[in-house]
């Protein structure tokens, strides 16, 4: 065996002493505070409507729509922005009555501010499809009274109703089962909650569910929700005024 | 081992005075058993320095790589596999793994030299002693003509074996290539390098 010259010698005693790393886990806090911060701000961009699912369980198809309706301007007729998710094909259609343009591969944010593009598309669900979405519900407590303090604090915070944020919430992906048992049954309890139909109501893809409808303020929510699964299959948001 | 005056030593560089043989001495390489780590690194530190200095230029900066190889070794007992090859293949890897992911992993990773050495920089004896590895090496290297033109490949795996002595299978396992594909590019650059080894000592 070669003699050791001093340097070798020396990081040899060195070595003799060295205790393995406790690695630390510097990131857990900073992770936990970015996925925090990014829920408020989230839940705060994403203000008017929004919905739907994840899905993760069997029944309901890949496909999510959400339905922005307003009152066309200045006229006492009505619009829709529609979006339609498509989880499975990473597709999303972005369909308005002068807009229509289906974008493939969007596991990154759309660009909302392109020409031609309505602005309430902006305010509807393209954010749920940025990917780290997942690490910011992840992050959200998985108790109804943990939740329920988290979405008053976000509601307070940004000027909104309750069953608006959880609205929002259960539109984004990357919810467990768990999380949606949760957060449905926390919307379930909000104040201005209705079951309309317990079972026979279908989304535009023909899928049934519960419909419910959650009116918050200006806006009035048709849900409809898979129970079975806790999943929310769509959404609309219509400004009272259409009603 | 003479501990007396290395306990001095140490401490006069901060390492600590008692030298506790724990860690170090207690792993065991699987399919390994004698051979502990501290066997192992007397067998191939020399080596491991020699090529460091040589990939890095920088005393200070070959020292760090080296720690930081036995280091983790250390942390990972039982990380050698028998059947991926030589324990010197397999030093030379970590060691070729940590050089080329240094820039990235720069503070992040490299804090083995202080934590082995107790300093983050080389006591003047000691960075003397690499620094006069390192232009051996470059001398080494000077005199093959020819050797920059050689493709990065095969001048490295060249070097592996004509300068740190490795077998080509070794050399070929800390390359991440094939044996076949390692004899193959030796016997390119050995014969790029053969006429002008010859010329230049027929002109001589």
């Amino acid at each position: 065996m070669p003699e050791l010259t001093p340097l070798e010698e020396r990081l040899l005693a060195g070595l003799r002493q060295a205790e393995p790393v406790r690695r630390k886990r510097r990131w857990l806090p900073v992770v936990g505070a970015a996925a925090a911060a990014a829920a408020l701000l989230v839940l705060t961009v994403v203000r008017p409507m929004v919905s739907n699912e994840v899905q993760t369980a069997s029944p309901p198809t890949s496909i999510r729509y959400l339905r922005w309706v307003s009152p066309a301007a200045g006229a006492n007729t009505e619009r829709a922005d529609e979006v339609w998710i498509d989880d499975v094909h990473h597709t999303v259609r972005l369909k308005s009555p002068d807009f229509d343009q289906t974008f493939t591969d969007v596991p990154e944010p759309i660009a909302l501010n392109r020409p031609g593009m309505p602005a309430e598309f902006a305010r509807m669900s393209p954010d749920v499809l940025v990917a780290d979405q997942r690490t910011v519900v992840a992050g959200l407590p998985h108790t109804e009274t943990g939740l329920s303090a988290a979405v008053h604090a976000v509601a307070k915070q940004n000027g909104e109703y309750e069953g608006q944020v959880l609205g929002d919430l259960l539109s984004k992906p990357g919810l467990s089962p768990e999380m949606r048992q949760v957060a449905v049954k926390v919307l379930l309890l909000q104040p201005g909650v209705g079951l309309l139909d317990p079972s026979k109501t279908h989304d535009l893809t023909g899928r049934s569910g519960a419909l419910y409808v959650l009116d918050v303020g200006p806006l009035s929510l048709p849900l409809v929700i898979d129970m079975a699964t806790n999943t929310l299959l769509s959404m609309n948001k219509d400004t009272i005024v259409n009603r | 081992m003479n501990t007396g005056p290395l306990n001095e030593r140490t401490a006069s560089l901060g390492i600590g005075t008692s030298v506790r043989p724990r860690n170090f001495r207690r792993h065991s390489l699987v399919g390994h058993p004698v051979e502990d780590l501290e066997s192992l690194y007397r067998e191939h530190v020399h080596a491991l320095l020699g090529y460091a200095a040589r990939r890095l230029g920088d005393p200070n900066e070959a020292a760090d790589v080296v720690a930081a190889v036995f280091l983790a070794v250390l942390e990972r007992p039982g990380g050698y596999d028998q059947a991926r090859g030589t324990p010197r293949a397999w030093l030379f890897g970590i060691a070729a793994h940590m050089i080329a992911s240094r820039g990235r992993r720069r503070g992040a990773e490299y804090r083995a030299l202080r934590r082995v050495y107790g300093q983050r920089t080389l006591a003047a004896d000691d960075f003397a002693e690499l620094e006069a590895r390192v232009d051996a090496a470059n001398a080494a290297t000077a005199v093959l003509a020819g050797l920059d033109d050689l493709p990065p490949a095969e001048r490295e795996l060249f070097l592996l074996v004509s300068l740190d002595e490795l077998t080509p299978i070794e050399a070929a396992e800390v390359l991440g290539i094939s044996a076949s594909a390692a004899r193959m590019r030796l016997t390119r650059a050995r014969r790029k390098l053969t006429p002008l080894a010859e010329g230049s000592s027929c002109q001589s």
